[in-house]
């Protein structure tokens, strides 16, 4: 089940442990188009960086390029909020995990431009079916 | 005398060792490293069936994750644990991240999670931070569960 869990963000808890709703999420973008141009590993990074012991958690900057021409070219700028950020960590309940997309609608609402906003749907309609896919 | 069996962290090598003979420092018959049985052990998973099967002694493993702030609390509660009840109770931990199917397996919904086996099947649980005296009481209060080796007032 895909549910808007934040004014920000779509989310769906799939009973896979970490690895493999990695795995499958990524299998699953790249069947709507998007490619991954970027993976942090938060976990590790605050490892290195602070030293401290967080929940196994991965940021991927996924793209659907067409789609990403198309809002470049009706908006320059729309670049500070690309690519779209997937999350994938830890649920508190071993075995399962959360995978969350930023929502395009709530995000490129901010840029007030009518032909983001149409773009921002199918964004969105694509990202829901990703994550309603990941079992 | 009661045995247990436990796995090497170094090797994994399963080894049978008797719990009164602690005091001998046992060694892995495949590494030859110590096993310190006074403490919590990482047991891997695919062990856990054979250790919590071979166990003459109430065997208590704690579900965690390293990113788990009330499990970093229980650590030392454990450890003091495992130290002070050497021989009458084996202290066992789980990586959940790690080992995510024995936590499904085992119904784990939350860490930390504490589950107590007796004779082989799970006698008692507990959810979330338990104090060093809580978890002094989950093991007498499993008592009854027991395996009848020490049965009490029979001396």
């Amino acid at each position: 089940m895909v549910e808007q869990t934040t004014r920000y963000g779509i989310a769906t808890t799939v009973a896979l442990p970490y690895k493999r709703a990695l795995e499958r999420t990524r299998e699953e973008l790249a069947k709507e188009g998007f490619g991954v141009l970027t993976e942090i590993d938060v976990a590790a990074t605050l490892k290195k960086k602070l030293d401290v012991a967080f929940r196994p958690y991965m940021i991927l900057g996924a793209c659907n390029p067409p789609l990403a021409h198309r809002a470049l070219t009706a908006e320059r700028d729309i670049g500070l909020l690309l690519p779209c950020n997937v999350v994938v960590y830890a649920a508190d309940e071993p075995g399962k995990s959360v995978v969350a997309a930023m929502d395009p609608i709530a995000a490129l609402e901010l840029t007030g431009n009518e032909q983001v906003r149409s773009l921002a749907q199918d964004v969105r309609t694509r990202l829901e079916r990703v994550l309603a896919a990941i079992r | 005398m009661a045995n247990v069996t436990m796995s090497c962290p170094f090797c994994d090598t399963l080894n049978r060792v008797d719990l009164g003979r602690l005091g001998d420092g046992p060694k892995c018959a495949g590494c030859g490293r110590p096993l310190l049985l006074d403490r919590p052990q990482a047991i891997p998973g695919e062990a856990l069936d054979s250790i919590i099967a071979g166990a003459d002694v109430p065997l208590l493993i704690d579900f965690y994750a390293d990113w788990c702030g009330p499990c970093r609390m229980m650590a030392p509660v454990l450890g003091e644990f495992a130290r002070d009840r050497a021989g009458e109770v084996l202290v066992g931990k789980v990586d959940t991240d790690r080992d995510p199917d024995a936590a499904v397996r085992f119904k784990v919904r939350g860490i930390p999670t504490l589950i107590l086996f007796s004779g082989g099947r799970e006698v008692a649980r507990q959810v979330g931070v338990v104090s060093r005296s809580g978890l002094d009481t989950l093991l007498e209060s499993a008592g009854g569960a027991l395996e009848p080796s020490t049965p009490s007032g029979s001396r």
